[in-house]
Parts: structure tokens; sequence; C-alpha cells
């Protein structure tokens, strides 16, 4: 059944129950992706799966249900979800959405993507083996090398009327490599995503990975204490989706973020500015509306340090008594919806890299973090991480460090940014969006060994 | 669920343009999840994962599609698109099947009371009062977050040598957690109970004394100071302490690694990769517990391995695929989150097996230290072996007596290295469940151990 269909039983099937707010949810992708070791396909994976989410606010009291099939079978099975999950939810001020009246273009959909062929792809991710093989003797073999597509449809329709659809793809690539060097090994990732395979430069894509594998091998002792240090854009990406949280008006709402009632209040360095960007053209969270049908536009959270707003769904907005800024997102349509980011861009400052580092001039630079999902509060700010990093002494870039942690608190350390690098750098989409973002020079961070 | 003559079909095509194996897995999980912020519901939703993956090998290819329009032509036609990606033909047949069956009276995990049986205002009268406990245990108690999950997983497991299994699988978890605040802190207490049965096992437990034992960690750590960091001896409790030897080493052990010559545990087999003191076990079989399993999503039968017996590395563990290449048997542990991934060699209920030590004297021996007595999640990178852990609640040991209570620490090592440096394992062994992600999705599994000592291994803290 095509989800026209569905969508025509649905709605027929809830009015017969005597529902008359709901909405449906529909959501459709496809994925191919391949991945290559040692010069021949590891794995080849072909898919398409999704499926349809009802939510329905009955005496109201809001139900969800979801399912993976769309047939006669899963519209009663909905039907009788809603209706009782209704039944033990709580009143709280959920309502169906009546639309806006203009919705901006994204351009999220290249047609063309689709005329790559799998020998292309194949072709594209041997050869990126190959360039990250031939790199340096010291990278030892390519534990993950793969290519990909993927296609998204996402339909959205009430009992408000409002009806809405969009499509979007891109293309993907992800190189991890192994280098060896005595008895110390070291992994180095580089992710890159496009919407067309044409403007990729493949052997760059595999430099970069193999430059950030030999770059950690070696093992500098580092002595314990407060510093200065550099955290690289891609672990200040990784800082700020782990902490992104505080800055969701639910979260205030709910007494789970330190940044409550702060509105207009100096927050952070005046280095920092923070937006929320979902008409970014080429950004990875670049979208038209969000999952409640509410139309998308950019808006400024932190300006020069200042907190300027929060970011709201219809429910939190409706608490505050102000309009959603168009962040009601679900992580899929299995999920109800939440609040999230689109492309959060922190603002880039105007010195290069390189001279950022020599602004730092003792201190580390932390390439990378783990332990990020258990080592860090989301709610208190604070972190204690293992991290990678280089060790910088009079302005120059000295050997890696081995085996450090380093620690401290989210919010001390948006207060404590010193300088802005010019080197954006796009994270990876999660479900709390993508984060774009340069490097930041901090003072007073906790290293231990 | 599916006729054999239209598996038979969608097999054989599948191997069509080549290939040696072909398999399908069908999946019908129904799942219920609710959800309570300070006693009062937040998020209730029901839900049907249902869809088909197949799995192809040829040679050292994996070819994977997965879909959840389960009609014949749409099947045929992946079946077909997916055969042109193995490289030559091998002339592999389809055995005859051979019917199991896991799902009624074989089932060795039973689910007594289905969650489809119960009323959700039972749910969410014990969600109300779990928090209700929380909250009278002190009045820092700032919020409480309650959760109940539910699936019951139907699957078929079928494939071209002739494997028909099908098997039903129950699980329920609960979730409580406890914020604890002061004007410029929040800290957070946690248990996740769970178990691979039916919602009996609310009448085994108590979550009010859990949700109380949540808010007792939380208040404790509020109160807490910075941990100090630097190189230290680390005591790890019980339970879901065991979560640095699934770190530190299971991870490692897992054949899709060690077949890519990237775990440092490759070519080790027989060789001392522990402290003497380390016996370990992977054990699919345990009667309902959160990990177990009838069958692996491959269709092995769950088995009991030992990983390492006092410190000498004895199995890996190893799924079909990869058993392959290494020239190993399945060790019945090759499992994924669901149709949408292909399954690989994980862990079931991994565990470091008990020792002779008494807890009393671990700490006692211990002069200076910490005492990690409930830890957080972790992580690991198999290749360079580099783990971390977060350690929720954690005590300074001093002249032999665990002290005062520090927060924010964290623990990092590579496993070759605390395996070693292991030296005190006492006899208290509890297991703990939790969700371990790797590349075939998010997997059930039990982490545990006695209470251990690491004596050398990097604490990070702010202290």
């Amino acid at each position: 059944m095509n989800i026209k269909e569905f969508k025509k039983i649905i709605f027929k099937e809830a009015e017969k129950h005597g529902i008359t707010e709901f909405e449906l949810f529909y959501q459709m992708d496809k994925n191919f992706k391949v991945s290559v070791f040692q010069g021949e396909i590891e794995k080849y994976y072909n898919n398409s799966s999704g499926g349809v989410s009802f939510k329905a606010i009955i005496k109201g009291k809001t139900g969800y249900a979801y399912s993976e099939r769309l047939d006669r079978e899963s519209v009663d099975f909905l039907l009788e979800s809603v209706i009782k999950n209704s039944e033990i939810a709580n009143d709280e001020g959920e309502y169906i959405y009546q639309g806006d009246e203009y919705y901006p273009e994204v351009n999220v959909f290249n047609e063309r993507l689709d005329n790559y062929d799998p020998n292309f792809k194949i072709k594209l991710c041997k050869d990126i083996e190959k360039a990250a093989l031939s790199y340096d003797k010291r990278i030892i073999s390519v534990k993950s090398c793969f290519v990909g597509t993927n296609e998204s449809e996402t339909y959205i329709a009430n009992s408000e009327n409002l009806e809405l659809f969009q499509k979007s793809n891109y293309a993907s690539v992800y190189v991890l490599v192994t280098a060896e060097d005595g008895n110390i090994r070291k992994t180095g990732g580089e992710f890159w995503r496009g919407m067309d395979f044409g403007p990729i430069n493949y052997v760059k894509i595999a430099e970069n990975a193999c430059r950030k594998a030999l770059s950690l091998l070696g093992s500098e002792p580092v002595e314990k204490g407060e510093m200065n240090i550099i955290f690289k854009n891609e672990a200040f990406a990784d800082i700020l989706t782990t902490f992104m949280d505080c800055f969701f008006a639910e979260n205030c709402q709910r007494g789970l973020s330190l940044l409550k009632g702060k509105v207009g209040e100096r927050i952070a360095s005046e280095r920092v500015t923070i937006k929320d960007m979902p008409l970014f053209e080429g950004g990875f969270a670049t979208r038209g509306f969000d999952s409640e049908g509410v139309a998308s536009y950019n808006k400024t959270v932190i300006e020069n340090g200042k907190l300027n707003t929060f970011l709201y769904n219809l429910k939190s907005a409706a608490k505050d008594n102000i309009k959603s800024t168009g962040n009601g997102f679900k992580a899929s349509f299995k999920s109800a919806s939440s609040t999230a980011a689109t492309n959060f861009v922190f603002e880039k400052g105007e010195i290069s890299f390189d001279e950022l580092i020599y602004k730092l001039y003792d201190g580390l630079i932390i390439t990378g973090l783990s332990g990020l999902h258990s080592g860090a509060e989301p709610i208190s700010g604070n972190f204690s991480l293992a991290a990678d990093g280089l060790l910088v002494k009079g302005g120059k870039v000295l050997e890696p460090v081995e085996q450090i942690t380093i620690s401290g608190n989210f919010f001390d350390v948006l207060k404590n940014i010193l300088n802005v690098s010019d080197d954006l750098y796009f994270g990876m989409e999660t479900s709390k969006g993508a984060v774009v973002c340069p490097s930041v020079l901090v003072k007073n961070i906790n290293v231990a060994s | 669920m599916f006729e054999k003559q239209k598996v038979y079909d969608i097999l054989s095509e599948a191997l069509s343009f080549g290939g040696d194996f072909s398999e399908i897995f069908i999946e019908y999980n129904k799942k219920n999840n609710i959800s309570f912020i300070n006693g009062k519901a937040d998020k209730i939703i029901s839900g049907f994962d249902y869809g088909l993956g197949l799995r192809i090998f040829s040679g050292e290819r994996i070819i994977y599609s997965y879909t959840n329009d389960l009609s014949y032509d749409h099947l045929m036609k992946m079946a077909r698109e997916a055969s042109l990606a193995a490289d030559k033909n091998d002339g592999a047949v389809i055995n005859d099947f051979v019917e199991k069956d896991y799902s009624g009276d074989s089932n060795r995990h039973k689910a007594l009371i289905m969650p489809s049986d119960v009323e959700r205002q039972v749910i969410a009268d014990m969600l109300f009062d779990a928090s209700n406990s929380a909250f009278k245990y002190s009045n820092l108690i700032s919020q409480t977050n309650m959760g109940y999950f539910d699936s019951t997983q139907e699957v078929l497991i079928a494939n071209s040598r002739g494997l028909w299994s099908r098997d039903k699988r129950v699980r329920t978890r609960a979730f409580i957690s406890a914020v604890a605040s002061s004007k410029t802190e929040k800290q957070r207490g946690y248990l996740g109970p769970g178990a691979l049965k039916g919602l009996e096992f609310y009448d085994e437990i108590d979550l009010n004394e859990m949700a109380e034992e949540a808010a007792r960690s939380a208040v404790t750590m509020l109160k807490a100071d910075f941990c100090p960091g630097g190189k230290m001896p680390v005591v790890i409790d019980n339970g879901f302490g065991g979560v640095i030897f699934h770190e530190a080493c299971g991870h490692s052990l897992e054949a899709a690694a060690i077949a890519k010559n990237a775990s440092v545990f490759c070519d080790k087999l027989g060789e001392q990769i522990a402290s003497e003191k380390v016996t370990a076990v992977d054990d699919g079989t345990i009667q309902n517990e959160w990990g177990s399993i009838n069958v692996d999503d491959e269709g092995a039968e769950g088995r009991k391995n030992v990983l390492i017996e006092n410190g000498i590395l004895k199995s890996y563990i190893v799924d079909q695929f990869n058993g392959k290449k290494l020239n190993m048997g399945s060790t019945g542990s090759s499992r994924r989150e669901s149709y949408k991934f292909a399954p690989v060699s994980r862990m079931t209920n991994t565990y470091i097996e008990r020792g002779e030590d008494k807890a009393e004297d671990i700490i006692s021996s211990t002069d200076y230290g910490i005492y990690a007595k409930y830890m957080g999640g972790g992580s690991v990178n198999p290749v360079t072996g580099e783990f971390n852990f977060a350690v929720n609640e954690a005590y300074m040991i001093r002249n032999g007596k665990i002290a005062e209570p520090v927060r924010g620490a964290t623990i990092i090592g590579k496993g070759a290295e605390a395996l070693m440096n292991i030296d005190m394992v006492s006899d208290n062994l509890r297991l703990a469940p939790g969700m371990c992600g790797a590349s075939s999705g998010s997997v059930p599994v039990d982490v545990g151990q006695p209470m251990i000592r690491v004596n050398n291994i990097t604490v990070g803290g702010r202290g």
C-alpha cells in the first residue's frame, strides 16, 4: 500500500473512532553502501525501509504509535495503540499545527546523484583505500573504507489539512586508517559528505585520515595540571554536540538546563556567536520545515557571548507563550517529537589555525576525544574524557601525547574561549543536529596522565 | 510466518549470479516504551518493527539488503539485484530445510507474563510509585526519570545450508534515574535492571528500592569533591563494574577485529594476556538473563565459552563469516540489533569469574586509591586497545579504608596492560545488564565480575 492510500484509510478510520485531532508522519529511506578491504569488495549494502507514525490527541491527551508495515492491519494496530497510550498520558498542551503561510525552498535534493552506478562507487572506494595505503609506509592497514548514498522522503499530513513533503539525498565517504611505529598504534579517520560526487577530492580525503593517524604516533610525557589548550575543530564539534541540550527550551522547563532564566545575560566569552541555521546552503541538516510542520528560519542563539534565545518546539513554545522556533524534530518516525538543532553554526574567527597555535604558545592541542557518552554530564556540564593531543611549546607543535584525560566544565569552556580560528569543520549529522565549528583556544583545562 | 517454497525461491534467486551462501532474517517486533518525568507520563510509544534482511556470502564479500516490503515480487527483485554483487558463481545449492522452533516449548528463556497481557495503567502506577520513592529519599532530589521498555521479537532465520529456525525473544527493562541538585550542581544516580523474560520480572525486583538507591547515589555525588587525577590502584566493585572487561578486552576478542588483524589480541591464543587471577567467560545460556539467547542471529545455539582461563587466552568470539576466514567454528554469539544489520560476532553475558580474594581484604590492603562503586558506560578502540569509562559513584581509599566520595572520575588505559594489572579478584560475582553498540547495532548484553583491583591505572579527574 502506498502512503497516500494509507493516509486515506487511517484518516477515515480515526474519524470513525471519534478522533478529531491527529497527525500522520511518514519517512522512507533508501541507502547504498559499499566497503572495500585490501582491494576487494568487503560489504555491499542496498536497502530501503521506512514507516509511519500516528499521533492523536484524545480528550486532551496525546497517544503515539508507529509501524514499519503499511497495510490494513497496521491501521488497526496504530489506532488501538494511540487510544490505549493516550489513556495513561498526561495533558501537556500538545496540539496539531495549522501550518505556516510560507515555507522556504531548500536545495537538498540532487537528481544527478542517481546517475552514479554501483561500479563508480566501488571504484571510488578502491581508489581511496589505495591512496591511503600508499601515503606512508607506517600506514599498516585501512580498517574501514566505504562509499555510500542516502535518499530520504518525509511526508506530514494532519487533521488541520496540512500536507508537507520533502525529499533529500546525499553522498558520503569514510576512511579509517591504522598507523604503526614501533609498538605504538593509532587510528585516524576522515568523513566526507556532499550532494554530488563531482567535486570530490578522494586523494585528499585519504591523506587527511593518514595525517591524523601519523600525527599521533609518539608519546611525549605531559605534566599534569591546569593549562591552556586548543580544541581542534573536530574535537570541539564533539563537545558542542554533547552539551547542546542546555540550549533546548524543554530542558529549561524541566529544570535540566543550567542556562534557565539567562536569556539576555552574558553566558560566554564575547568571541562566541552561535546560530541555528536550517537554511544554511550545503549544511548537513538543512531543511524547509521541522517534524511538526513548522517552517524553518535562521536564528541567533548566542551573540557575542550573550544568550539570545533557546530552541523551541510547539509544546515548549506554548508553555512560554511564544512561537515555535521550528526546532521540533524526531530522531526518526519511530520517536515522538522533541527538540533538536539544525545546522548549529559556531561563527568562525579571523585568524588561521597556525596563528591560533602561536597564540596558545605553550599547551596542548586536543585533536580527538573519546567516551563522550559516558564521561560527560550533559546537565552539569562537567566532563572528564580520554583525549588524543599534540604538545605545543613556544608556539611550535611538538610530539603527540599518549593516554591523557582532560576535564573541565562546558559552561566554563564557553566563558574561557580566548580566541577562535577560521577553520570551519562540518560535523556529522546526529539526532541533535549538525555542528559546524572552528578550532578554539580555551584557558584553564585540567589535564591528567 | 512464511512459506518454505517462497523462502527457497528467494534464497536461490539470491545465489543466481554467484555466491556460496544465502540467508534471510525475518523479524516481527512489537515494542512499548513508557517514560515518566517527575512522576508524570512524558512519552508513551508503541511500535511495530517489521522487515527482512537478506545476506549473501561470496568469497570474502558480504552482500546485505533489507526492506520492509515483504511482498514476494519485491523480495525476488531485491534478491536478484543483491546477487549481481557476487563475484563468481560457486554453484551453491539449497539444502532441504531442517525445522527448529525455539519460540514454544523448547524456549530456554520463557516469558510467563506477556507484555501485551498487562494494562498500561499497571506499568504507569509502578513508575509513579518509583518516582515518589526517589523524591521521598531526600529533598535534594529535584527530578526523576523513570522508564519502562518491552519488546517481543519473533524471528525466522533460514539459509541455503538448510537452516530453518524460529525464535521468540521477550525482553523488558526499566530505567530508574534521580537527579540531585544544589544551586550550581546537578548529579544523577541511575539503575537499569532488565531481563530476557516477561513482566513477571517486576514481581522479582523492587523498583522502589532501586529508586531510593539511585537517589542515594545522586545525593552522595552532589556532596562529593572532584576526583584527583593520576596513576593509582583502582578497586572496581562487582556487577556493572564488569564493563571494564567488556571494553578493555571483550571487544578486542571479536572475530571481526581478529580476522582483519585489527586487534591487539591477534595470534595470542594459548598465550598469557591477563594476570593469572583472571578467568573470563562469555555465556549466552544463563536462563532469562538480559544478554542471553536461544539461538544467535544466524541460527547457532547459544553457548558458554571460556575466553580466558587463569590468564591464558582460550577462545575468541566467533561468527560464521569471520570464523571461515580464521578457520574456527562459530561460538554461537553472532548478533544484530534488527533485520537492518548484518550479524557479526558480539558478546552475550560476559564476565570475570569468581576468584579467591575477599572484598574486605581488597579494600584493607589498598593504602591509597579509588573505590569505584558504580561504573558508567565506556568505549574502546579495538585497534589500539585504548579504552575509557566513567565512574558514576567513586570514593577515595585511604589507609585501607573507604573514605570520602569523589566525582568526575574517568578511567583510561590499554586493554592488554590493564588485564595484566588485575592483582586481586574476589568471590562476589554479580552480573548487570547494558546495551552494547557496534557495527551490527545495539544489542542487549550483560557485563559482570566480582570486586577486582587494578593495581596501576590512569584516573582522570580535576581534583
